[in-house]
């Protein structure tokens, strides 16, 4: 296990892939570029912990409104549709005061263009104002009727993932609406016996690695799992979603499973459907659909010009 | 402010029956209580109009229009500026309601709001919000107010009319889509163009025709001698008969007479009109400056 091998995308050249947890505020538009190259046409952009305490609640406002305003629009100029869930997360549910009055902004923010549903949130040291915060946002969930992504902690995980479980299925919720994340080889059965959405971060040293993916897709199979990158402002990586297909389908994985697990599994379980015609992602997006690039190409392919690399000159 | 019935009947029919009904509905809330229902029903449009609905495009003449130009509007950007008209209210709770819609919007909803500038009641109250639009970075939102909107030419003081003018040109804009380009063209407008056509004649980039228009009556020599220059590498038809226009109106004596009929020739120049401009503006291209 953990042996380099060389990367070698050409095995899913012409597939489509979707990366249902991506913090694209964090990263460049080297990675859009990327993103777009290995064929990751739709991403979604969970809120989370911006690396360092909030000290107000303007800035979760501004967070919010970027989320659905300036990235998506970043996004959009590289050929990348961009949607996010919009919550308050589970680090963030422990300065009560300030929570309280995220809480309250919130039903102003899920309704919107390219808000998919409520994320991420769940536990995170598992404390009561985390499981306060996370009951309070289920509840609005299930009012919207909108799916939920919930963060699994690193520490305690099993008994963290159980717990989240548990407590969806105290508030009624349809397990089909909730996606479980960051699952490991040891949560993964008890998610998928209860029926959720299991889905699987591949991030380097301290999530999974791709390789144990690989097993885990063979022992489980392909339903009702999605695995995405969670690429944020750690050592991470973008292209985690595309290079497990290529890892999967060299690995001898069936194309239809590598194509549920990294495609369409998360648009199922996102209900993206209700926000976007599913054939339009047979078609190249533009950033202005109104714009007619009459004889101008030179932009196909995401509206942002290419840098030379491979040049000393600046031009 | 109402929007006028020929408005309302073009995007009445755009929509199918059920649609029609809820906007029906809508109305009489929104007239009923508008600061229970508006937020909700302004949101969440675009989940209740079908996907084939929203994304329709709708032209209307201008003299239909009166105050709006709808010109490629999405039937979601008309039926929201629709809703915002029928708000009415006394003068402080109506701009802090408007200016909470502003405050929350998402990218959609911030294009119908830019869009309804000019139907919004007490328009000098949306003077500032007009300049901050300007000032997004968010292509289809600066759009919203730069092309087809009256209410920058009719509502902002110079400066903040030349800062639009230009910052139109740095985000190529379409801008012979700006509603008064021409009639609120200065003096202190051309001398900033002048001064970005020197910085981009440095910097080898191209220099778009329609600077040198808007610039055309306060042209110094080192100005011409780049405009001669730009008008004798030209190979476009359109922008080769905008730049010989300006040449002739200052009189360029340098552009010799035989090179002028050869390139005339080759160029295919037309003469300067209204009906060149309305060309130049539909070739719709994105110019990359």
């Amino acid at each position: 296990m953990g042996q380099p091998m060389p990367l070698d995308l050409d095995i899913i050249k012409g597939m489509k892939f979707v990366d249902p947890h991506i913090h694209m505020v964090s990263r460049t538009t080297d990675d859009y570029q990327a993103l777009f190259d290995a064929g990751v046409l739709l991403i979604i952009e969970p809120a989370f912990w911006v690396g360092q305490p909030r000290t107000g609640l303007d800035t979760f406002k501004d967070y919010y409104s970027s989320l659905i305003g300036w990235e998506r629009f970043r996004a959009s100029q590289f050929g990348i549709r961009h949607f996010c869930t919009i919550g308050l997360n589970s680090r963030e549910a422990n300065n009560e005061a300030l929570a309280d009055q995220v809480m309250e902004i919130l039903p102003h923010f899920i309704y919107k263009e390219g808000v998919l549903g409520i994320g991420e949130i769940g536990f995170d040291d598992q404390t009561a104002a985390e499981e306060k915060y996370y009951r309070a946002q289920l509840e609005l969930a299930k009012e919207a009727n909108i799916p939920v992504q919930v963060h699994t902690p690193h520490r305690d995980k099993t008994k963290g993932t159980l717990r989240s479980m548990e407590i969806a299925l105290e508030h009624g919720l349809d397990p089909q609406m909730v996606i479980i994340d960051h699952n490991s080889e040891e949560t993964v059965k008890d998610v998928l016996d209860r029926g959720f959405w299991a889905a699987f971060t591949i991030y380097p040293f301290t999530k999974m690695g791709n390789e144990r993916m690989v097993d885990i897709v063979k022992q489980y199979g392909s339903a009702n799992i999605m695995v995405n990158s969670a690429a944020d402002w750690g050592i991470s990586d973008p292209l985690a979603v595309p290079k497990t297909a290529a890892l999967m389908l060299q690995m001898g994985i069936d194309r239809k499973d590598v194509e549920k697990v990294t495609y369409t599994n998360a648009l199922e379980a996102f209900k993206v459907a209700n926000h976007l015609d599913l054939e339009s992602l047979n078609q190249t997006l533009q950033a202005d659909p109104l714009a007619k690039f009459q004889g101008n190409t030179i932009l196909r392919g995401g509206q942002q010009p290419r840098l030379n690399k491979d040049s000393i000159i600046i031009s | 402010m109402n929007l006028n019935s020929k408005v309302i009947a073009q995007l009445i029919q755009s929509v199918n029956a059920e649609e029609r009904d809820y906007l029906n509905t809508c109305e009489k809330q929104i007239k009923e209580q508008y600061k229970t229902h508006f937020v909700r029903i302004f949101s969440t449009l675009s989940r209740k109009l079908s996907l084939s609905t929203k994304e329709k495009l709708i032209q209307m003449q201008v003299s239909d229009s009166e105050n709006l130009i709808i010109e490629d509007w999405t039937v979601l950007r008309l039926a929201r500026v629709y809703l915002l008209s029928l708000i009415q209210d006394e003068e402080e709770s109506y701009v802090q309601f408007i200016n909470q819609l502003f405050d929350y919007a998402d990218m959609q909803e911030l294009v119908a709001l830019y869009s309804a500038l000019n139907v919004l009641d007490y328009p000098s109250r949306w003077i500032e919000r007009c300049k901050e639009g300007i000032r997004n970075n968010i292509g289809l939102v600066q759009e919203a107010i730069i092309e087809q909107n009256k209410f920058p030419s009719e509502h902002l003081n110079e400066e903040a009319w030349n800062q639009m003018v230009l910052k139109s040109f740095f985000t190529s804009k379409n801008v012979l889509k700006i509603a008064g380009l021409f009639e609120r063209n200065n003096p202190n407008l051309a001398t900033a163009i002048v001064d970005y056509i020197y910085e981009r004649h440095s910097a080898k980039r191209n220099i778009h025709p329609i600077l040198w228009l808007l610039a055309k009556n306060n042209l110094p020599e080192r100005a011409l001698s780049i405009l001669s220059e730009q008008f004798h590498n030209c190979s476009d038809s359109l922008e080769g008969s905008i730049l010989f226009y300006i040449l002739e109106e200052n009189n360029v004596k340098s552009v010799e007479k035989e090179q002028l009929t050869s390139l005339n020739q080759e160029l295919a120049l037309i003469p300067f009109s209204e009906d060149l401009l309305e060309r130049f503006k539909n070739r719709n291209v994105c110019v990359q400056i």
